[in-house]
């Protein structure tokens, strides 16, 4: 075949221009430890890296909401604890005030006492974070959420409770509403609640336990003295019909029926009821306040045995606002936990996105160095091949 | 005696022409697009001397050009290839480019952004946390718009393109005619109908350049005039008149420049999708298909963040209580007339459901009777009148229109230039849900709501509460459930003893809202759903607009705002990478038929420096025969003395 000397030329030339290209490309990626340094070096791996960067960064966000998370939680937490440790300091004065040598001087020291108990409750309800928005105040967070109206406290909140994203499609319940904390307590022992009438004239001693599961209607125990009868007593329902017939008294007597337990000791006296009730929610400041009342007033004025009464129906009270916040308690320390295996969770993904970035961009620098090498060699033997052809030519001999 | 001197002279006069070519040739080793030349020798006519024929030397019988017309041909048409590619791979590396660093660019950004939103759901009512939303948008229209400006600026320079190859094909053509010219006025004066081998090589040389630009046909006619052809049969050259061909703005958006075939009667045709090879149509190439479909796909992912986060926003509320107002200025589809519609036909696009919109403009032409509706990406086309609903647009044609009047209609073109913000305040941002709910602390049972999710702004915000309240046996057949009093009111079927686990109920009007109900509700027992006044601790609509960056909200549901933008990269690299390939098959091509050509035509100095020796020694050889034939004249004269 006949080649023209331009054509051999161009073809040295173009050979030399090809190889530098190749190299320039290899010296880039080096310089840059990218494998791909356009998209149409691998649309695919491209597209992917868009999508890892974006997932990674998405990640970041969610390991700082968990952050968020984590503090609201822990506020949470340390306010409930104190919470708890104020009911139990309660728990202790009702004990103490529970005994006949008080005088009367002694348990308004205790009333205010408990009162004082009472305001740091208050305090402790309407905390606010960081941001200096109220905790337990649901959405209306700049709403103060327990405020003093007339003889009780009213809660001004809502039932909002505030949820963070943790990871996709998941969130996670940082903030509980001063309803479900401070309101939503039954009072009594949990299920039903004694009542007992001032207009008592007797000193009788009530003990309520329950343990219906299902809600019953209102009881009362009436005592009652037939002609030269000692003291009965009888148990109607609602209706007035006898769930308990006419039973003779004896002190410290168990009333039981219908799973209720109540036991009476003392002196009930002829026309004496003691009222059963379903219990309701009533909230702590209620159950304090209802405290402090009962323990300021004279023991003279009042029916006698009636603040023991109250008292003893109070510790139970106490008990529940313990079961209550140690409940909510319980529930922020596993959501604490749900958000340290989210975290934890987090990071392994956040490895995982990056050894993918890895394997997707970075340059295999031990084939990249081979193959500059080679390239070198190449250009090298083009440059060279290129001079000893062009060197060639029949006019050196004329 | 008489007879060699003649017969030297005649060697010694042809090897001469032969060495003269030979030195041409050599001269022209490095001219671009020269064909080497060769003298042709022949004996002269032989005398009849005593009855034999003899020989009275050698003469030039011509000075041809080594060429191959098929080759030619070949190579043209290898080199439009070529250009054709060469141009669409620089232009879609230069797009190749841009997209090389959006996974920092608008990617993350977008990321950024829906951070920002996560932010504020962390802290709802404090303000820097919106304010930052609000900045973040911002720089989200900002990248929009950088972007966009570089595609802008790349349509740009495929214009600047266009105009200078334009200018250049004229200058061809006009050569190219003035070539015919001289080359059949040489013809002529040549009494032996030479040809004049250099003036052909030139309009060769001119020829191969035009292709370069664009697909050329040749035809050859008697006389040496070259015709040359363009698009579909369009004259270019034709003897000695070039035509020329022209840019005009396009007929919808004059930033869209069409390539016109100036008659010189003065009527103009547009040419622009007739046009082949070339490096015309590497550009026409680049911007109709690669160019105009990556400021779509932008354009969508603008419209589409736009109108989800919109629409999500919407149905919350901002820290003042009202319903929340536009996060980013609304993009309208755009509607182009063309500017040389006859009738009086108008038309108008609405997007109305962005989940469907394609990533596309259409062209809308009217047939006569109805219009045809053509995607210009998949070439479907829907054909009616009046109101259409095509991929989620609604377009309405109205007025008088002629047969042949069109419309562009552009979804999207423009919405990534367009993106902006409209939120202004950070107390604007509507972070909480319109309605709350909240059960009763007098109910005995467990009856909980479990969400309340809106989904539309009808009847919202609400003006009065409403309550469901739970009835034991409701109606005559005493089904249990909660009676909604206020609201929609009617009756939501709920028996605890099977539903307890969760029970979603869709309202009528009311935002259209889902509800779901769990628990053990007892008869009486109250859940009461209001308007979420004062709610400024919610964060419940930040956590669904959150959502939206991982939810398939386009392209028929199927793809994710994120998504769209990683296609549209993928897009660009496996188009980027197409080119490459077909450059690279057609650089191995057209350098095969340059080689066959140049093997053909070009000159090799080793073959010339042989042929300068062979002319040479003929020559010297010639010179003895003269030197010959003058000792025998001596030798004659000497004998007579």
């Amino acid at each position: 075949m006949r080649i023209s000397s331009n054509q051999q030329f161009q073809q040295g030339i173009d050979a030399l221009l090809r190889q530098q290209a190749k190299l320039a490309e290899t010296q880039e990626q080096l310089a840059t430890g990218n494998r791909i340094l356009t998209p149409s070096d691998d649309p695919a791996a491209s597209t992917q890296l868009i999508k890892l960067s974006a997932l990674s960064a998405a990640n970041q966000q969610f390991d700082r909401n968990i952050v968020f998370a984590q503090n609201d939680v822990d506020l949470s937490e340390s306010k409930l604890k104190s919470a708890g440790d104020i009911i139990q300091r309660v728990r202790e004065l009702v004990v103490q005030a529970n005994n006949a040598t008080n005088s009367d001087q002694s348990r308004s020291a205790i009333a205010t006492e408990i009162e004082n108990n009472l305001y740091s409750m208050r305090d402790l309800a309407n905390s606010k974070d960081a941001t200096g928005d109220y905790l337990f105040s649901g959405f209306n967070a700049t709403t103060k959420p327990f405020v003093k109206e007339g003889s009780g406290y009213v809660y001004k909140g809502d039932q909002g409770e505030r949820f963070l994203q943790i990871a996709d499609g998941i969130q996670i319940q940082v903030r509980d509403t001063g309803t479900e904390i401070f309101q939503k307590i039954r009072n009594g022992d949990g299920r039903l609640r004694v009542a007992i009438p001032d207009s008592n004239q007797g000193s009788a001693l009530v003990n309520l336990e329950s343990t219906v599961t299902s809600l019953v209607g209102t009881y009362s125990i009436e005592f009652f003295e037939e002609e030269n009868e000692p003291l009965h007593y009888r148990v109607l329902n609602e209706d007035g019909e006898a769930v308990v017939g006419a039973t003779l008294y004896e002190p410290d007597q168990q009333v039981s029926f219908n799973d209720i337990n109540v036991s009476v000791s003392g002196s009930p006296v002829a026309g004496d009821k003691i009222e059963i009730e379903p219990s309701e929610f009533q909230d702590v400041f209620t159950t304090l306040q209802l405290l402090v009342d009962k323990l300021k007033a004279p023991i003279a004025s009042a029916p006698p045995n009636s603040l023991s009464n109250h008292l003893t129906q109070s510790l139970q009270e106490m008990d529940l606002v313990l079961d209550k916040f140690l409940s909510v308690r319980s529930s922020l320390g596993s959501r604490l936990q749900e958000l340290d295996t989210a975290k934890g969770q987090n990071a392994d993904e956040d490895l995982r996105l990056q050894r993918s970035v890895g394997a997707l961009k970075d340059l295999d620098y031990a084939e990249a160095v081979s193959r500059l090498n080679m390239q070198m060699t190449g250009l090298q033997a083009a440059q060279q091949a290129y001079v000893k052809v062009q060197g060639l030519s029949l006019f050196n001999f004329l | 005696m008489a007879d060699a001197l003649q017969i030297g002279t005649s060697g010694l006069l042809a090897f001469q022409r032969g060495l003269t070519t030979t030195g041409h040739n050599i001269s022209n080793a490095s001219t671009e697009g020269y064909s080497r030349q060769s003298v042709t020798l022949g004996t002269r006519e032989p005398g009849l001397i005593d009855g034999n024929y003899l020989g009275t030397g050698v003469a030039v019988k011509g000075i041809a050009r080594s060429y191959s017309n098929f080759l030619a041909e070949d190579l043209r048409v290898g080199t439009s290839s070529l250009g054709q590619f060469e141009e669409a791979a620089e232009m879609a590396a230069r797009l190749d480019n841009l997209m090389a660093d959006q996974d920092r660019g608008l990617s993350s950004q977008i990321e950024r952004f829906f951070s920002a939103l996560q932010d504020v759901g962390n802290n709802p009512t404090s303000i820097p946390e919106r304010q930052v939303l609000i900045g973040e948008s911002g720089a989200l229209a900002e990248q929009f718009h950088q972007l966009d400006g570089a595609f802008n600026a790349l349509n740009s320079q495929v214009n600047d393109k266009l105009s200078l190859y334009v200018d250049e094909i004229n200058q061809h053509a006009q050569s190219i005619a003035e070539l015919n010219v001289a080359i059949g006025y040489a013809r002529a004066v040549s009494t032996a109908g030479a040809e004049p081998n250099d003036l052909l090589d030139e309009r060769d040389r001119v020829l191969l350049k035009l292709s370069k630009l664009v697909s050329v046909n040749v035809i050859e006619q008697d006389a040496g005039v070259a015709n040359v052809l363009i698009g579909n049969g369009q004259p270019l050259v034709i003897g000695g008149v070039a035509e020329t061909i022209g840019l005009n703005i396009g007929e919808f958006d004059p930033s869209i420049q069409r390539l016109t075939y100036q008659r010189s009667n003065g009527t103009t045709t547009n040419i622009t999708n007739f046009l082949t090879g070339g490096a015309l149509q590497g550009l026409v190439d680049f911007r109709d298909n690669m160019l105009n479909s990556s400021r779509q796909q932008l354009g969508l992912l603008a419209s589409g963040m736009s109108e989800v986060v919109n629409a999500q926003h919407g149905l919350g509320v901002d820290l003042k209580g009202n319903l929340g107002g536009d996060v980013f200025v609304p993009f309208e589809a755009e509607t182009i007339e063309n500017i040389y519609n006859r009738g009086s036909a108008k038309s108008a696009t609405q997007i109305a459901d962005i989940s469907l919109v394609q990533a596309t403009d259409y062209q809308a032409t009217y047939n006569g009777a109805a219009w045809d509706v053509k995607n210009l990406k998949s070439g479907e086309v829907t054909v009616g009148n009046g109101l259409m609903a095509i991929d989620g647009l609604e377009i309405e044609f109205s007025g008088e229109p002629v047969y042949g009047d069109s419309f562009l209609i552009r979804p999207n073109y423009r919405a990534a230039d367009y993106f902006d913000v409209a939120i202004q305040a950070p107390a604007d941002v509507a972070a909480a849900s319109p309605l709350k709910f909240s059960g009763s602390l007098a109910n005995s049972g467990t009856a909980e709501v479990e969400s309340l999710v809106v989904n539309s702004r009808s009847d919202l915000p609400l003006d009065n509460p409403f309550t469901l309240t739970f009835d034991n046996s409701f109606g005559e057949e005493g089904l249990p459930g909660y009676v909604v009093t206020g609201g929609p009111g009617g009756f939501l079927p709920f028996d605890p003893a099977a539903d307890f686990a969760g029970k979603t109920f869709q309202l009528e009007g009311f935002g259209d809202a889902e509800i779901r109900l769990s628990g053990k509700p007892v008869d009486g027992d109250v859940v009461n759903i209001e308007r979420n006044t004062e709610g400024t601790g919610d964060n419940q609509n930040l956590h669904a607009l959150t959502e939206l960056r991982t939810k398939n909200s386009l392209l028929g549901k199927s793809t994710s705002l994120q998504d769209i933008f990683a296609l549209s990269v993928s897009d660009v690299g496996i188009r980027t990478r197409q080119s490459q390939l077909s450059l690279e098959t057609q650089e191995v091509l057209t350098g095969q038929a340059e080689n066959a050509y140049k093997a053909k035509s070009a000159v090799n100095l080793d073959e010339e420096a042989a042929n300068l020796l062979r002319y040479q020694q003929a020559y010297s050889a010639a010179a003895k025969v003269i030197t010959v034939a003058d000792e025998m004249f001596d030798i004659l004269l000497s004998t007579l003395r």
